[in-house]
């Protein structure tokens, strides 16, 4: 296999004639080397559910990929190496396909799909449930309920609580990912703004819900707990 | 919901910036350069602030950061090997 520049790869897969067949082939290969490896990992085996084959699948996603990559070639900005962003666009279009397999399987109802909230978000509560962690939730939801929009409430249940792909969610709305995702910024600033205004932390629902971590670099310094003064 | 997903959802929540957002097409236009930036040993996401957020706010997009940069360690280490 040929080491190319970026330049290099740009010229030939714009070629017609061998010089283009052979840099095709040459990342075919290489993108199907990535994914496979991609593959194997036992997450993204999960995640695909049962019934599929390695193999399959990476030809399928290096082909895929393969045809976006050489549509988009006017799209690369020649700051990484023309691979990696290759790379970027196959792990994306494998991603997506694993996604969707999974979304496939789960037995959501189109009927309840954006509609129904969880009564209890969090899989597996164990008795660990307490009282402060039933009012939190009571909170979020309600704020869910009422400071978003018809759509932004949709959108956030089918992603967040109903575990609906972005790109499907994107696709069942009418619209494209980065308009959803912008749908979803506001949603959350909505929130927030709610949140806040009923005198809600960041640093204690989290406390509430899990144990703070060193790597959440988000946290503001805690006020004294709503949902303890409230219980004085 | 796991546990960690819900706890993500509330950072998201409060991590939200009173205005834009890197959109997930201009995240992934920069992911290549950020991919490569962390696996040379470099803060990333000093250098890149907006895509070190964005990947926070969008676990589908982190996602794909996350393979890719197994993909590039890989290869790096393939070339090595060479």
């Amino acid at each position: 296999m040929t080491t190319r520049t970026n330049t290099e790869w740009l010229a030939a897969l714009r070629e017609t004639g061998q010089s283009q067949e052979g840099a095709v082939r040459e990342l075919r290969q290489l993108l199907r080397r990535a994914i496979f490896s991609f593959l194997s990992r036992k997450g993204a085996a999960n995640a695909a559910g049962p019934g599929y084959d390695h193999d399959d699948l990476a030809e399928d996603c290096a082909q895929e990929s393969l045809l976006l990559i050489q549509s988009k070639l006017d799209q690369f900005r020649g700051d990484s190496q023309f691979t990696t962003w290759a790379y970027s666009i196959a792990i994306r279009v494998t991603l997506n396909e694993l996604r969707r397999r999974r979304w496939r399987t789960s037995a959501m109802e189109a009927a309840r799909l954006g509609d129904a909230m969880p009564h209890w978000p969090i899989d597996n509560p164990g008795p660990e449930r307490s009282l402060e962690q039933q009012k939190a939730w009571a909170i979020l939801s309600e704020a869910i309920e009422t400071a978003l929009t018809p759509l932004q409430r949709k959108a956030l249940i089918a992603h967040a609580f109903q575990e609906m792909p972005l790109d499907l969610v994107a696709e069942w709305l009418g619209t494209n990912r980065n308009s959803l995702y912008k749908l979803i910024h506001d949603a959350r600033k909505r929130l927030q703004a709610a949140l806040l205004s009923r005198g809600v932390t960041h640093r204690e629902l989290i406390a509430i819900f899990d144990t703070p971590r060193p790597d959440r670099p988000y946290l503001e310094d805690g006020k004294k707990s709503f949902f303890t003064a409230s219980n004085d | 919901m796991k546990r960690t997903e819900f706890g993500r959802l509330i950072d998201t929540i409060f991590a939200a910036k009173a205005g834009e957002e890197l959109s997930c097409s201009d995240y992934f236009e920069r992911l290549p350069r950020y991919a490569e930036l962390e696996a040379a040993g470099e803060d990333a996401a000093a250098q890149l602030p907006d895509v070190r957020h964005h990947m926070h706010q969008c676990p589908e997009c982190e996602e794909v950061y996350l393979g890719l940069l197994e993909v590039v360690r890989a290869e790096k280490n393939f070339d090595a090997s060479r």
